[in-house]
């Protein structure tokens, strides 16, 4: 090793080493960022929404942008106000299950993913329901007031037929399952 | 030698010690935890369930495959394979370390071992050995006419190393200085250096070895820890796959109460599990549920659909639990109880859904080598009971099946709860006082479907009734009320059934579920808990023996997370227990919950009465066994000049300090 000590070589790095490093690390922070990114709003893109498709949305944003003909004001109000009583079920649902989800998580025994696209969820809902209001607004003013109480009978309502309408199939099917058993 | 430069490992003497660290680091650990393994599932072999010797049942050799590749697999994990090659590597270099000579240069300068003696050697020995040597390797004594160049050179180098150590040796100091820093010149410097061979730094593969470590550092080791941290993410606590669980929680938003759920339908939703896929790829959920039907309908398939049909029933059971525990959070009753269901039935392979006879009959027909076609179906013998102690009807002509004792044996051994007592309690209490921790306590006795009626209380031996079926309260059990069952030994059953191919799953899973059902609304009030600890020794008894004071009384003990209501009154509620492998060993117990508001007797005690015993002294530990009253002791630092004060609150404070000391354990365990 004594040979090596002594006066050191001049070094012979040139000036553009420094400014190679630091570009192809800035570069590689980059792509990185945009990669990781890209990565982020796919996933939230491919998350599966908890609940089914909107129709009622879908229904009274087709009708609002047809033109041609005009659509009477009367049938938009309609379709707003189911617009609205569906946005009403919805909150109504993700309150209920907001503390087992919560207490799920808590647990472990749902993933991360799951509770992300339910916490995006309520917010948009939050969204749903304040356009609902400004909708509402551009109809009427001070319509929002009473808008509200108006969706939320129409979906207690619905409920209501939703339960007795089962009924009949219900009864079917475990008259069917009954008769199954007596038969034997 | 220059300060900023660092030694290479020149004689390559030191690397092989680094490599044989870094090796052994990692390797002793894993080579434990696979002995340690191997090891535990030896002793479980000797408890392991005993399969059914006397049934063959139809899937036996497509069991016997599924079993022993999964033993295989099991010994010749990847684990065992990395084991083995670290052990070959530390061998390796064991033998280069032991060949290794260390070759004397200037390096490593040694005078004992240039003379070839011991470090303690006196002056008079390292003057013998000198001579000794210096005749041998004098140049002029050396024959060096045959010599080449180079060894000509070898020897006269070793000459003047003699030499110098004998000089060495010879001079105090420097002899001093090697004994104590190993060179001539006392204490130098610290020498710093790199244990890599020089020939990886210097040679021709050093930048092999710069994109080696930059590999290493940059690309494997966080592409290895995301890795793991992906594995561990995406598997929730009760180990079903993060996508499974999202999947029976979207079923359970979408619960639909109108909607009639049947096991099939249950089946169909465990269908779409993501486990399946980690079996097969081509698994489609179509597939999985056709495999699962037909091991219900007990057909055979060819053979990689029965093989496939195995692993697909080996692990929904598993599947089914984690279900279970995502809708019993959902307060689903309906759900829950379905899917235990479905649980029996994938164990006993048995369609109770299908064909109403199968419905009726099931209790029979989960006993192995029991066929629907053979049963007598104009006997109406649905249970195992009526089985093994009707005696009207011969059990070989209604079975007409092979083998007619051992079915009836096995059916005895099939464990029947008979409840002698349940009720809520609070630990400490004989009431139930509004917003207290309370457990559901359930005494029963364990009885065999042979079993006649059960024993009269007063029939149970004394030590029986005085501390299984009264339970003493001592400081521990008041500390931990759960302490009496889990003293209790796991359940064993006796034989495996016949159709389910992993034993491994039911060692664990073969006791009770037990849900606690608020009347009010049918709703589950709490998460579900597992009977899995039960003393099944009754099952041998005789019928005689039942009766007389030979059994043995069981508990089960329900701990309630939420405390008891504010307000006083009465809560409905039932307790369902279902075996989670047989049919016909469920049970429903309702319970009334009775929320009174006693008055703290004591409050008008006489204050000259003679005075509750020290909580800490021999006669309160022995009154607090007894269940009666002791003084708390007062907190240390709590100043107390009035005495009368004092009491006043002592009063108050000590009879809540059981309730107490239970509300911290409650949150201790959360």
């Amino acid at each position: 090793m004594s040979e090596e000590s002594g006066t050191p070589a001049p070094s012979s790095i040139s000036i553009y080493i420094p400014i190679v490093y630091v570009v192809v690390l800035l570069t590689t922070l980059v792509l990185f960022s945009v990669a990781h990114r890209r990565k982020k709003l796919s996933k939230l893109v491919s998350m599966k929404p908890i609940f089914k498709d909107n129709y009622q949305r879908e229904m009274y944003l087709q009708l609002k942008n047809q033109t041609e003909p005009k659509v009477n004001d009367k049938v938009l109000k309609a379709a707003l106000i189911r617009r609205g009583a569906e946005a009403i079920r919805r909150m109504i649902k993700l309150k209920e299950i907001q503390q087992y989800v919560n207490v799920l998580y808590q647990r472990g025994s749902i993933g991360d993913d799951v509770y992300e696209s339910f916490k995006l969820q309520s917010k948009l809902q939050e969204l749903e329901l304040n356009e609902l209001a400004m909708e509402a607004e551009s109809f009427k003013k001070g319509w929002a007031q009473t808008f509200f109480p108006v969706c939320q009978e129409v979906t207690i309502n619905e409920a209501l037929r939703r339960r007795l309408s089962s009924l009949e199939p219900m009864k079917e099917s475990l008259d069917h399952q009954w008769l199954k058993q007596v038969a034997a | 030698m220059s300060q900023s430069r660092y030694d290479y490992d020149e004689n390559s003497e030191t690397w092989p010690y680094f490599a044989l660290t870094s090796v052994l680091v990692p390797l002793v650990p894993a080579t434990w935890s696979l002995v340690r393994e191997n090891l535990t599932r030896g002793s479980k072999d000797v408890d392991e369930l005993r399969p059914v010797s006397w049934f063959r049942p139809y899937n036996e050799s497509a069991q016997k495959h599924y079993k022993s590749k999964k033993r295989t697999k099991s010994i010749f994990s990847r684990k065992f394979v990395l084991v083995a090659l670290g052990w070959l590597l530390v061998a390796g270099i064991m033998y280069q370390i032991m060949v290794q000579e260390v070759v004397i240069g200037e390096t490593n300068f040694d005078p004992w071992k240039i003379l070839q003696i011991d470090e303690s050697a006196s002056e008079k020995v390292i003057k013998a050995a000198y001579r000794k040597m210096s005749l041998k390797f004098h140049p002029d004594k050396v024959d060096t006419s045959k010599m080449t160049p180079k060894e000509i050179e070898a020897v006269d180098s070793a000459y003047v190393l003699i030499n110098k150590a004998y000089k060495a040796l010879t001079d105090d100091a420097v002899r001093e200085n090697f004994l104590k820093y190993g060179n001539p010149d006392g204490p130098g410097d610290i020498k710093h250096g790199i244990a890599l061979p020089k020939f990886l730094i210097e040679g021709k593969i050093s930048p092999l070895l710069v994109i080696a470590y930059v590999l290493l550092i940059a690309i494997i080791l966080p592409s290895v820890v995301g890795s793991w941290w992906n594995g561990v993410r995406s598997y929730t606590k009760q180990g079903l796959h993060v996508d499974t669980a999202a999947h029976f929680l979207d079923i359970l938003i979408n619960y639909n109460p109108a909607k009639l759920y049947q096991i099939e339908t249950v089946l169909e939703y465990l269908s779409s599990a993501t486990e399946y896929k980690s079996i097969d790829k081509s698994l489609t959920p179509e597939k999985v549920l056709e495999l699962l039907l037909s091991h219900l309908e007990r057909k055979t398939l060819d053979s990689k659909d029965e093989q496939l049909k195995l692993e697909v029933v080996a692990i929904t059971p598993k599947l089914i639990i984690g279900f279970i525990d995502i809708a019993s959070n959902f307060r689903n009753t309906d759900i829950c109880l379905k899917l235990v269901e479905a649980h029996r039935c994938i164990i006993q392979a048995l369609n109770i859904e299908n064909n109403a006879t199968a419905y009726k009959y099931r209790q029979i027909l989960q006993l192995p080598g029991v066929q629907l076609d053979a049963l007598d179906t104009k006997q109406p013998i649905y249970t195992l009971g009526k089985l093994l102690k009707n005696l009207s009807v011969k059990p070989e002509k209604f079975l007409s099946c092979a083998n007619t004792d051992e079915v009836l044996k096995l059916a005895s051994q099939i464990p029947l709860i008979e409840p002698l007592e349940c009720k809520f309690k609070v630990t400490g209490e004989s009431y139930v006082p509004p917003n207290s921790t309370v457990h559901i306590s359930l005494k029963f006795l364990v009885k065999s479907p042979a079993h006649k009626s059960k024993p009269e209380t007063s029939k149970l031996s004394e030590e029986v009734r005085e501390t299984q079926l009264k339970e003493q309260e001592t400081l521990e059990t008041l500390r931990n009320p759960m302490k009496i069952v889990e003293d209790q030994p796991a359940i064993k059953l006796s034989t495996a059934p016949v159709y389910f191919p992993d034993p491994e799953y039911l060692k664990e899973n073969n006791g009770w579920i037990a849900f606690l059902i608020i009347q009010r609304d049918g709703k589950l009030g709490e998460n579900p808990q597992y009977v899995s600890k039960v003393d099944l020794s009754n099952l041998r008894l005789t019928q005689e023996e039942f009766l007389e004071s030979k059994a043995i009384v069981s508990t089960f003990k329900f701990p309630l997370t939420a405390p008891t209501p504010n307000e006083e009154g009465k809560f409905q509620f039932r307790l369902a227990l279902r075996h989670l492998v047989y049919f016909g060993s469920d049970l429903d117990i309702p319970l009334v919950m009775e929320v009174e508001n006693k008055p703290i007797e004591t409050a008008n005690k006489d204050l000259y009465e003679i005075e509750d015993p020290e909580e800490d002294s021999l006669a309160g530990a022995l009154a607090q066994m007894r269940g009666e009253s002791v003084r708390k002791i007062e907190d240390e630092y709590s100043s107390s000049d009035d005495e009368s004060e004092e009491e006043e609150e002592e009063e108050i404070d000590w009879t809540d300090i059981d309730t107490d000391t239970d509300v911290e354990e409650e949150e201790k365990k959360n």
